[in-house]
């Protein structure tokens, strides 16, 4: 499924960047002579028969050779490899939050089933699904860097992704992309802490939609498991409630929840477009928002085929941890 | 000198329900003894599972006992902490259900399953002060061989959906019967099963029984099986205990009109009788009938059976609830 999923995405970005604008746009400007125009045009290939194209085009895919992206000032392989870390971490603090806050409350809320507790986390998981990122984005700004500071208490940062100040006198070697974790690998505990600080607002602001979500999914899914026979069953060999839970009916209960997670991993890790903006965080997001508005194809391409490709991917994690949770499942 | 292990007094049990109150057992007596079998039979709704999960305490959360005690070895059940009956479960009283394929968990191997049960009576486990896992493994495997099951180390090793239906319910008597309780309550323990496996799983169910002296409380609708496995048989209806007594003069003579038709609705291959079904169906319980509840049914039924619920009468270790026997 993977291949020809990926495979179709590609002619048909293809297909759209050569409909919608000339490609040759990134490589011209105002001051290029019209007589190169068709030199360039033959250089590049465009103006070889289209199939043809779309086969220079899947070479240079695979080879990695994507191009100019004039949104970055760099070429769109490299635009990438700075931009995507960026995403996957905020995508994996936002993701552990989300589950941390959401399945256990998802589980108090059904054993609880229609008692206090379980209204106060309908409540707050509606709240959550309901709020409009840019208004939660800045309210958190609001509260946790300028009115905390005027209490004179603390100040999260609002924006970026790390201190540059702090960075120059804390250099960081580039391993992986991830600032955390190459951090500590470094055993830089400085820097790790102010790059933690920098992405906890624009996570929390992520997850807060998510959390209703997983709340949500895990409780009816608990009370669905809950009313198995297997767990009559397990009682009535007076297993105790902990075991009974936490490990016969939480394993069953997290199969659709584990989808969900995927999709949401999935739709995460190809940028949050808002939440990135409003945090200034340069990620996949922040770095698509600009390639549209610089009409740079290249980089929306290589952006579209991307997404689509870890989408592809995270489902094919989801079905393999399927597999684990649910022995009946065989592929 | 028989000995009483379970002692079911004037039982009470109330579901609430969007409809009304249904009043699903409404004063059930029930003696067992060491050892004994007692088939608990009747119509569907005539509350003989509802007796068994009273028993359990593992009522569903809209049922209330309202009334009543059960005692199990001179103790209350009914009166103890979640957390001392706990200790029971599994241990003492152990349950087999009606439909092997729902009731083992699909995520898990059998092993796995078997060894948290065990694990949860460590006590009784327990030589010195450390579980010896050893000796759970041999728990595990003279326990499935105890159910004639074939290929044991590879049966542990399989998940519940690997099995047939027969192998998973002789799953589930290993797992019953292997810390030997004092009493198991199978609810309709073969209703889900091919008429070839069943007579299988109850002959190893009565193999056991013998082996260990348990006590066995078998809810079915099946007189059939009633009468291949039983002692003592009780039938109820509309929630109460209508006739009890032992299987062979139950059986060669009912007293009561319902048992009566009961028997009267049973194919039988050696005579040639027509089968006639007893007419009308279960009450309902929200609003049941005055005086005896099976009057409406009743071919039988007098003046005074409108009016006032019969009160039991007794003749030796016979019990009957009906106007025709005051």
């Amino acid at each position: 499924m993977l291949v020809p999923v990926v495979l179709g995405v590609t002619i048909m970005t293809f297909y759209l960047s050569r409909v919608v604008l000339d490609p040759l746009a990134a490589y011209v400007t105002e001051k290029t002579p019209a007589y190169l125009i068709p030199v360039i045009r033959h250089q590049l290939g465009l103006d070889q028969p289209f199939y043809v194209q779309y086969l220079y085009y899947l070479r240079d895919l695979i080879t990695l050779n994507w191009g100019w992206s004039r949104a970055g000032h760099m070429s769109v392989a490299d635009a990438i490899a700075t931009f995507f870390p960026a995403t996957v971490e905020l995508t994996t603090v936002s993701i552990i939050i989300t589950l941390l806050v959401g399945i256990p409350l998802g589980i108090i809320s059904a054993l609880r089933n229609n008692k206090i507790e379980d209204h106060a986390s309908r409540v707050f998981s509606l709240i959550g699904i309901s709020m409009p990122v840019f208004w939660l984005g800045l309210s958190l700004q609001y509260l946790f860097t300028y009115w905390t500071r005027v209490q004179g208490w603390f100040a999260l940062p609002s924006t970026g992704r790390y201190d540059p100040i702090l960075f120059a006198s804390h250099p960081v070697q580039r391993i992986t992309g991830l600032l955390i974790l190459d951090s500590l690998i470094q055993g830089n505990f400085v820097m790790a802490v102010d790059a933690f600080l920098h992405i906890i607002l624009p996570a929390i602001t992520l997850a807060f939609l998510n959390i209703g979500v997983v709340t949500r999914l895990t409780r009816s899914s608990m009370l669905e498991v809950l009313r198995q026979d297997y767990i009559t069953f397990a009682k009535s060999y007076g297993l105790p409630q902990r075991i009974v839970i936490y490990k016969y009916a939480l394993r069953n209960a997290m199969i659709p929840v584990v989808t969900s997670t995927g999709l949401m991993i999935g739709g995460l890790l190809g940028g949050a477009i808002m939440t990135e903006s409003i945090f200034a965080f340069p990620g996949m997001g922040w770095l698509s928002y600009r390639a549209i508005i610089f009409n740079d194809s290249n980089t929306i391409m290589a952006y579209v085929v991307l997404s689509a490709f870890v989408f592809v991917l995270v489902n094919l994690l989801v079905d393999l941890i399927y597999a684990w949770l649910d022995p009946r499942i065989k592929y | 000198m028989d000995e009483k292990i379970l002692e079911v007094k004037n039982l009470r049990v109330n579901f609430y329900t969007y409809r009304g109150v249904v009043k699903a057992l409404n004063g059930v007596n029930l003696d067992l003894n060491k050892g004994e079998i007692l088939g608990l039979a009747g119509e569907t709704g005539s509350g003989k599972s509802v007796t068994g999960l009273s028993i359990l305490r593992l009522l569903p959360q809209n049922a209330r006992v309202v009334e009543g005690e059960i005692f199990f070895k001179g103790r209350d059940l009914l009166k103890i902490s979640e957390k001392e009956y706990n200790l029971i479960r599994g241990k003492e009283i152990n349950a087999i259900f009606q439909d092997p394929h729902t009731y083992l968990n699909p995520v898990f191997t059998i092993k796995e399953q078997f060894k948290d049960i065990l694990l949860s009576k460590k006590d009784s486990l327990k030589n010195s002060s450390k579980i010896d896992i050893k000796k759970l493994d041999e728990i595990m495997v003279s326990a499935l061989k105890d159910v004639k099951m074939p290929a044991v180390d590879r049966v542990l090793r399989m998940y519940p959906h690997e099995l047939s239906g027969g192998m998973k319910q002789r799953v589930m008597l290993a797992i019953a019967f292997s810390l030997q309780p004092s009493l198991i309550i199978a609810d309709e323990p073969t209703t889900a099963l091919d008429v070839t496996i069943q007579a299988q799983v109850l002959e190893i169910m009565k193999e056991l029984q013998r082996k260990y002296n348990t006590s066995v409380i078998l809810i079915t609708h099946d007189l059939g099986v009633i009468a291949e496995t039983c002692q003592k048989v009780a039938i109820m209806y509309a929630g109460r205990i209508v006739e009890y007594g032992r299987v062979s003069e139950v059986f060669r003579n009912p007293l009561h009109p319902y048992t009566k038709g009961l028997m009267e609705a049973l194919p039988r291959a050696d005579i040639d009788v027509k089968v006639k079904s007893i007419p009308g169906t279960v009450p309902d319980l929200v609003s049941p009938p005055s005086g005896c509840t099976f009057h409406p049914r009743c071919p039988y039924a007098m003046e005074i059976c409108k009016r006032q619920s019969p009160r039991p009468s007794y003749v030796k270790e016979r019990m009957v609830e009906c106007h025709l026997y005051s």
